[in-house]
């Protein structure tokens, strides 16, 4: 994605770019104008493949939705994508989504956007929360001061987006007229650069600026500049800043503020509004007493029933508590709780008891149930048989390690609903804003490990899928911290799938087999990530996260999210299901599986101490671990483990790497280098745990 | 104004301003270095014998180094320049090369009085705009105790209270891009919402959630 993106690309056709600050609502007018649904939340990073549709009589235009971004100096991965894509498409048309209610933020990106030099329409969404909020903009005289068309707009209502596919359609976008002006010292120094280096000028002032500012990543791979001039100037320049009181960047930002805050002041209205929540009344104790009730009902749920028991129905009561807290306290004050140091852990444990009972209990135990035993082994699989006849086809779809009897069988009867409904429950909780605040309880565990709040998110999202957040993680500002974030993924992050699966096995297991597990994980989690932490080079980011405003979720939203989010697993992953099916089936019948056991045997017999048809558990493993965690169920099933040995298996196979789609991903998001030592690492460290586990059960013997 | 200066300049200081900066540095200053480094080639090797003789630098093998007194005396020049530049960019909003110049006059007369007033009204900085550290004066010590300060740093703010930033000193200028961005600047209003686990402040309606570190920077005065 670098700027010199080929002719062809960035000439020819129309090209229509979505951009703006995180969470304004691009994503929805992307789904206006080309009927296309990307995965919409309300927080950063979520859009991080890059959504393209097309538009306007005939559909020739085609639309791009950018990642959010508050600045065109990038500080992460997906900030530089934003970037880069304006680049690439030069001629393409801007139409930057600014949150009304916070307009200055949206200014400062559109001054920067002008300083680009592309045609751009600016759309002032939510306007009716700006409103509401005393924010009041006169949209006419802001265009006659940026010299480019505004429309006002309320996306999630569809008011004012007829407007917009009007203007895009009537090819109104203009270069803004507005322009910063800098300090002497500055412009200066821009005209002088531009003198040196002429090639710059297809970047337009922007690009001078990022030179200045010490940003010469937006130059990267382009072969018309010479790469020698550009160091030259750079470190010149940054010569000439050591020299200064505060580096060249500051008094930009400062030019640009001063800017916006002289756009604002002729635009903007600010009503004061009073803030009538904050004051004590009859409505704050009913507020403190619905946190009672809410403590009540979690600690009446924890105690009258063990966890293994729990279920939809003794969840009830929870649920009830918490949407009755919430409509007592009403979401402003809900806002301010899910922060709090002590509210906040107590909310946070009714979610945690509520995602358990829902994805744990309910999707894993009863839907699986009914889906395995009713649909496939009552109906679909006798089905097969039937049609299959004797012979090589119906053991290929039916048989020991049969396309259907096996592969579907796994992926559509056990993983499917568990990650249907994990998509479903973190679509809910997406949607409401609850993640962002989140980080805000669990950054000081997150620095342990050497990275900051901000790797909540990946990671929440790895317990539902693993590839998933490695693409998320992007997020994450330093190479440092995204290694440890996909270290630990792969590690200790088990996704939905396996999560369900094993917890499936756990009814096998005792109580303390299952703590010794978690308690191995755990530790591996924190030991690992904090060692990583102090001893990989590079640096960590600052924690500053923008909390967005905590709003009720919206069910067409989750719908669609989690719908979009089933069909990327049963595209993403079915098919790796499907495939280590046919290897072990091909195995199996060349007679090669026999083989393949006794060259894993000195690990799985020799260091883990497992029975030799583990093996071909551990080979569908590589494909997908909670496909060799099902492996392992069904040996224990048929009777061949023993406890200890469920519990060595069940831990190996939590530490493998997840599946080999999510290294796939890795190696494109971080080189091939760096996934190829993460892989090694992870299945030494995960036979290792294993092995050590079963020398010390045997030494002190143990049994599970 | 180069008359005004020789009047005003005292060479001691001048002597313990240049060995402080290239101590800081890490270096072990020899004469050439501290003749280098002062900006206004006023200093001989003269000048610097006689320092010594008034029992502010002792000389070692060609590497001068302060004496107790010589050390206090140099942290107060060091102190009452920084604080001047902190002062005239941050509150007063000069360009660099005029407020260079101003604070190096600010330097010589500032008494120690008018010091520690500078410094209480700025909050106590810890850095000049530079980036180097300030040497702490007694009402830093005391900084709880006898003065309100009128510019605190953010972080010392109780929550529910509204601060409007004066001044960052932010180390680093991504840190400062990205608060920028999400505008948090000089000129806004802040409200401190919650300080623990993690400080969220609101900015017009922008929340954020920061950590202390970072708030620690941000001096602002109380609205």
């Amino acid at each position: 994605m670098k700027a010199t993106g080929n002719a062809k690309e960035g000439g020819d056709g129309k090209v229509v770019l979505l951009v703006g600050n995180p969470n304004v609502g691009k994503s929805v007018i992307f789904a206006y104008l080309t009927g296309r649904y990307t995965v919409v939340s309300n927080y950063p990073g979520t859009t991080v493949e890059i959504a393209r549709g097309h538009t306007g009589p005939g559909h020739q235009i085609e639309v791009i939705d950018t990642p959010g971004v508050n600045s065109l100096f990038p500080a992460s991965e997906d900030e530089k994508v934003t970037r880069d894509l304006i680049y690439k498409y030069r001629n393409a048309v801007i139409v930057q989504v600014a949150d009304a209610k916070n307009i200055d933020r949206s200014l400062l990106l559109t001054t920067q956007l002008a300083e680009t030099g592309c045609r751009m329409i600016l759309v002032l969404n939510m306007m009716d929360e700006a409103r509401q909020r005393g924010v009041e903009i006169d949209a006419a005289r802001l265009a006659s001061i940026l010299g480019i068309e505004v429309i006002e707009a309320v996306a999630v209502e569809k008011r004012g987006l007829s407007r917009i596919a009007g203007a895009i359609a009537a090819d109104s976008a203009r270069v803004p007229s507005v322009e910063v002006v800098y300090p002497d010292l500055i412009e200066k120094k821009v005209l002088d650069v531009a003198g040196i280096e002429p090639g710059l000028e297809r970047y337009g002032k922007l690009g001078v600026l990022s030179l200045i500012a010490g940003d010469r990543g937006l130059f990267d791979g382009d072969d018309s500049l010479e790469v020698k001039t550009i160091e030259a100037l750079a470190s010149a320049i940054s010569d000439e800043e050591k020299k200064l009181a505060s580096p060249f960047s500051y008094h930009m930002a400062a030019a640009r503020r001063r800017m916006v805050n002289d756009i604002t002041s002729r635009s903007v209205k600010r009503k004061a509004l009073i803030e009538a929540e904050s004051r004590p009344g009859p409505r704050r104790y009913a507020a403190a007493g619905s946190i009672l009730i809410l403590t009540a009902a979690l600690i009446a749920a924890l105690g009258t029933r063990s966890l293994a028991q729990a279920g939809l129905f003794p969840s009830l009561p929870v649920l009830f508590a918490l949407v009755l807290c919430i409509s007592i306290a009403g979401v402003r004050r809900i806002d301010r709780w899910t922060l709090h140091p002590v509210y906040g852990v107590l909310f946070l444990a009714a979610i945690v008891y509520l995602v358990y009972n829902f994805v744990g209990v309910f999707a894993a135990g009863t839907l699986v149930d009914f889906i395995q035993t009713g649909l496939f082994d009552r109906l679909l699989i006798p089905a097969v048989e039937k049609v299959s006849g004797d012979g090589f086809v119906r053991d290929l779809l039916a048989g020991d390690y049969g396309l259907v009897s096996m592969g579907l069988s796994y992926s559509i009867s056990i993983v499917l609903p568990i990650v249907v409904v994990f998509f479903l429950v973190f679509g809910m909780l997406e949607d409401t804003g609850y993640f962002p605040r989140l980080t805000v309880l669990t950054n000081k565990l997150f620095r342990m490990v050497g990275v900051n709040g901000k790797a909540t998110l990946p990671v929440v999202l790895g317990f539902g899928c693993v590839t998933m957040a490695i693409l998320a993680s992007r997020i994450l500002e330093t190479k440092k911290e995204r290694i440890i974030v996909i270290t630990l993924l792969s590690l200790a992050i088990p996704c939905s799938a396996q999560l369900g699966v094993t917890m499936s096995l756990m009814s096998a297991i005792s109580i303390p087999a299952v703590l010794t597990i978690m308690l191995i994980i755990v530790s591996e989690f924190l030991i690992v990530g904090s060692l990583l932490g102090r001893y990989l080079k590079g640096r960590t980011s600052d924690f500053i996260l923008e909390l967005p405003p905590l709003r009720v979720p919206r069910v067409s939203n989750i719908a669609l999210k989690t719908g979009a989010r089933a069909r990327w697993f049963l595209v993403e992953a079915v098919p790796y299901f499907l495939a280590a099916t046919l290897l072990i089936f091909t195995l199996d019948r060349t007679g090669a599986l026999g083989a393949v056991h006794r060259a894993v045997e000195p690990v799985t017999n020799g260091i883990l101490g497992l029975p030799v048809e583990t093996a071909s558990v551990f080979i569908v493993g590589f494909f997908r671990r909670d496909y060799g965690a099902a492996g392992l169920y069904r040996l224990w099933q048929s009777g061949l483990l023993t406890g200890n040995q469920i519990v060595v298996a069940l831990t190996v196979m939590s530490l493998f790497l997840p599946c080999l789609a999510s290294l796939i991903v890795m190696v494109k998001e971080i080189g091939i280098r760096y996934a190829m030592i993460i892989f090694f690492f992870v299945m030494a460290m995960s036979i290792a745990t294993g092995g050590l586990l079963n020398l010390f059960l045997g030494i002190l013997g143990l049994a599970f | 104004m180069e008359e005004n200066g020789k009047f005003l300049h005292d060479p001691v200081d001048e002597v313990l301003e240049a060995v402080w900066i290239l101590r800081e540095r890490g270096l072990k200053p020899g004469a050439g270095d501290i003749i280098k480094v002062d900006e206004k080639n006023s200093l001989t090797t003269e000048i610097l014998d006689d320092v010594v003789r008034k029992g502010y630098l002792v000389l070692n093998g060609g590497v001068y180094d302060f004496t107790e007194t010589g050390r206090e005396r140099g942290g107060d020049v060091i102190r009452r320049h920084r604080l001047a530049e902190r002062l005239l960019t941050d509150v007063l909003n000069m360009e660099n090369h005029e407020m260079e110049s101003d604070a190096c006059r600010f330097e010589h007369f500032l008494s120690p009085e008018v010091t520690n007033h500078i410094c209480t009204l700025l909050g106590h900085p810890k850095t000049c705009p530079h980036g180097n550290s300030i040497p702490p004066g007694i009402c830093c010590e005391n900084a709880e105790k006898r003065y309100e300060s009128a510019i605190v740093p953010l972080g010392g703010l109780k929550c529910g209270e509204t601060g409007r930033v004066l001044y960052m000193t932010t180390p680093r200028h991504d840190r400062l891009d990205r608060l920028t961005s999400l505008g948090l600047f000089p000129g806004r209003h802040v409200r401190v919402h919650q300080r623990e686990p993690l400080f969220v402040v609101f900015i017009g309606e922008t929340q954020l959630a920061l950590e202390k570190s970072i708030v620690d920077d941000i001096y602002v005065v109380r609205t």
